[in-house]
């Protein structure tokens, strides 16, 4: 079944307020370009289709990083070959200072190290930590994820925590 | 999680490229996906088909009775199961691209732990009686000189080993059910209900 005219009109306001942040996504999931474009085809297209059943029970906003943050957990699920790296939540410590994180390497590098890291996460860590970037709310996320936002909160420290730690070892 | 946070500047500069998707391309691409839905689903049925080929020509050439059978009763287990692997798919591929991952997940791991708790009754028990009609007649058919407590004490060793095959596949598909449980459970503790 072909999405209908609204869909298609709901189709372009969504991609033209979220075609950034779908770049985003795309990056920080697939790291080849060929693939990394198909996945951004893919986002877009099941978009495109999705809007059919949108009802307005949730913000567009909310659909749109729902349906985005599926499709790319549905790629990486496809993509298994690249080892998956568990967060050893044991393993929280003091929370160094990201201040000066952007100032340790040049910004592109800093970009394609955080890419590559996020990329090595699992499938939900990697949503939280790419919604916490996109500067969602903590009940923006709760309703994008479907987690509690106590969860997700604690979960966001001990991934910056993690973050913090891997950038610091990898500078030394 | 409003504080200023320099993370999310440095993932904000990234540069925005240029890319359009128009409707033409949109409809193209779900041809393109109808049409892959549609060869999976034919290798699936190819698949099928070959058991039922083998057997089939099995019960064809072999001029034993209950060889015969053994063999169509195996035909109609394969073709069981291939009706019934369809189903699940098909309700599996419920359109849930704006649900949250959450719920997706939950989903797929109780739908996975549901077809490995049944996996008993409906991906082996079809083809246990025709194995054991199969199993039971060729060992007789190929033992007609020896007496009859070496036509049983064959026919016990074979079914038992395909018994003990069955039994451990179903004991590796608990295990993995009872894991599944485990994960479900830990998802609910941090899962919005409702």
């Amino acid at each position: 079944m072909k999405p209908s005219q609204t869909a298609n009109t709901r189709y372009h306001e969504a991609a033209d307020q979220f075609a950034h942040a779908m770049q985003r996504l795309a990056r920080a999931t697939e790291a080849n370009a060929e693939r990394r474009l198909d996945l951004l085809q893919d986002m877009h297209f099941q978009l495109w289709k999705s809007l059919s059943a949108f009802d307005c029970r949730c913000s567009l906003k909310t659909w749109v990083y729902r349906v985005i943050h599926n499709v790319a957990a549905s790629h990486v699920d496809r993509e298994r070959r690249r080892p998956v790296m568990g967060i050893d939540f044991d393993e929280l410590e003091q929370m160094p200072g990201l201040t000066d994180l952007s100032g340790l390497v040049e910004r592109d590098d800093a970009l394609a190290r955080l890419h590559a890291w996020i990329r090595k996460l699992k499938p939900t860590d990697r949503q939280i930590m790419t919604l916490y970037l996109e500067d969602l709310s903590a009940a923006e996320m709760s309703e994008v994820t479907g987690f509690k936002p106590g969860a997700i909160a604690t979960r966001i420290s001990r991934l910056k925590s993690k973050l913090a730690q891997d950038f610091k070892e990898a500078s030394k | 999680m409003t504080d200023h946070d320099p993370l999310r500047d440095l993932w904000a500069s990234d540069q925005e490229e240029k890319f359009t998707m128009s409707i033409t391309d949109l409809s193209a691409r779900s041809d393109r996906f109808q049409s892959r839905i549609k060869r999976r689903n034919l290798i699936e049925y190819l698949a099928a088909a070959l058991v039922v080929g083998v057997f089939g020509w099995m019960a064809f050439i072999i001029p034993v009775l209950s060889i015969k059978i053994g063999a169509v009763m195996i035909m109609m287990a394969a073709i069981y199961i291939s009706w019934q692997l369809n189903r699940v798919a098909s309700l599996s591929a419920g359109d849930t691209a704006g649900d949250t991952l959450a719920n997706i997940h939950r989903r797929e791991l109780v739908r996975q732990r549901d077809a490995l708790r049944s996996v008993w009754c409906w991906y082996l028990l079809p083809f246990v009686p025709g194995i054991v009609v199969f199993t039971l007649g060729t060992t007789m058919e190929t033992a007609t000189d020896v007496p009859i407590w070496a036509v049983i004490t064959s026919s016990a060793v074979s079914l038992g080993f395909v018994s003990a095959i069955f039994v451990g596949v179903w004991a590796m598909n608990a295990y993995a059910a009872r894991k599944l449980d485990q994960e479900i459970e830990a998802l609910d503790k941090v899962r919005v209900i409702g």
